[in-house]
């Protein structure tokens, strides 16, 4: 794929820290890789912190955490070269580069933590929605309904990607990176699947009255 | 709360969220303005009304602002010198 930024990268005024590394980062040789070099070493760093933090949460420690974290840095640091002309100063360049690196333990933690085979769609990831949605065993017999009329929403509202997006989310629990990992797509494609879904089904759910609309309840 | 509120919450969607594309893109500058003490949700509401939504994106919202405030901290090794 072509290069078509024709702008050169931005800086915030009064920032040299920011203009040195896009200078030295846009330029050629040994300064440049000297500056990869430091760069690098700065993100293996926060991406050793970023796992860290995230550990508890995902079950990955030790040395499996710290080859995640290293990859994470490593593919981060391509991201930052392929798109440093895409800087445009709206913050320090550092904390622009740390994003890519924070987004990449991210991505690769959840499809570390989430291994599977196919998405179970059955009777009994339907009788799990209540739970999901914190209820009680006495709400059962308010369950049950809110079950029959959400799967019949889905039904029969939802295209055949919204349903599996949904019910993978929703009723199985799979965090969003991780279906978006099995499915090879990206996190925004995967949210804006989710959220359309979403609002089909809040839109049909009002006009049947089981729920209430926002101008409702704000009134 | 009941089981339908908690529907409701689960369904419910803001009109203003731009998604997770256009909260990576501008994440960064979000993050520096909370950092400064500032509410970034004047500049960026479409970020705010995300965030709040999108566990994913919240995480990694929280991942940058907990490397910032380490760095001003001093807990983190500070920026190079100009390469």
């Amino acid at each position: 794929m072509c290069d078509t930024h024709s702008e050169p990268p931005a800086v915030p005024p009064g920032d040299p820290v920011s203009a040195g590394w896009v200078e030295a980062l846009t330029g050629d040789g040994a300064q440049r890789e000297d500056s990869i070099a430091r760069l690098h070493v700065l993100l293996v760093k926060i991406a050793r912190s970023e796992a860290l933090r995230r550990s508890g949460l995902n079950g990955i420690v030790g040395q499996e955490l710290d080859d995640v974290a290293c990859q994470a840095a490593d593919d981060a640091l391509l991201s930052i070269l392929r798109r440093v002309t895409d800087f445009r100063g709206e913050s320090k360049f550092m904390t622009w580069a740390y994003k890519f690196v924070i987004f990449e333990v991210s991505n690769k933690l959840s499809r570390h933590a989430w291994r599977r085979d196919s998405p179970q769609w059955d009777e009994a990831s339907w009788e799990l929605l209540p739970a999901r949605l914190g209820a009680g065993p006495e709400e059962m017999a308010e369950s049950r309904e809110l079950v029959e009329v959400v799967r019949a929403a889905v039904d029969g509202e939802l295209t055949v990607h919204q349903r599996r997006v949904f019910v993978a989310i929703v009723l199985e629990g799979m965090p969003l990176d991780s279906l978006v990992a099995e499915l090879g797509t990206n996190r925004n494609a995967i949210y804006k699947t989710m959220f359309d879904a979403r609002r089909k089904l809040h839109a049909h759910l009002i006009t049947r009255g089981y729920v209430t609309s926002r101008l409702e309840r704000d009134a | 709360m009941s089981t339908w509120d908690a529907l409701q919450g689960l369904l419910a969607t803001d009109a203003r969220d731009v998604g997770c594309a256009d909260t990576f893109a501008l994440i960064h500058a979000y993050a520096e303005v909370a950092v400064r003490g500032e509410d970034p949700e004047q500049e960026m509401p479409g970020i705010t009304a995300h965030l709040a939504s999108c566990g994913p994106c919240a995480d990694d919202y929280l991942g940058l602002l907990a490397v910032l405030r380490a760095e001003a901290d001093g807990t983190t090794p500070p920026e190079p010198r100009r390469p």
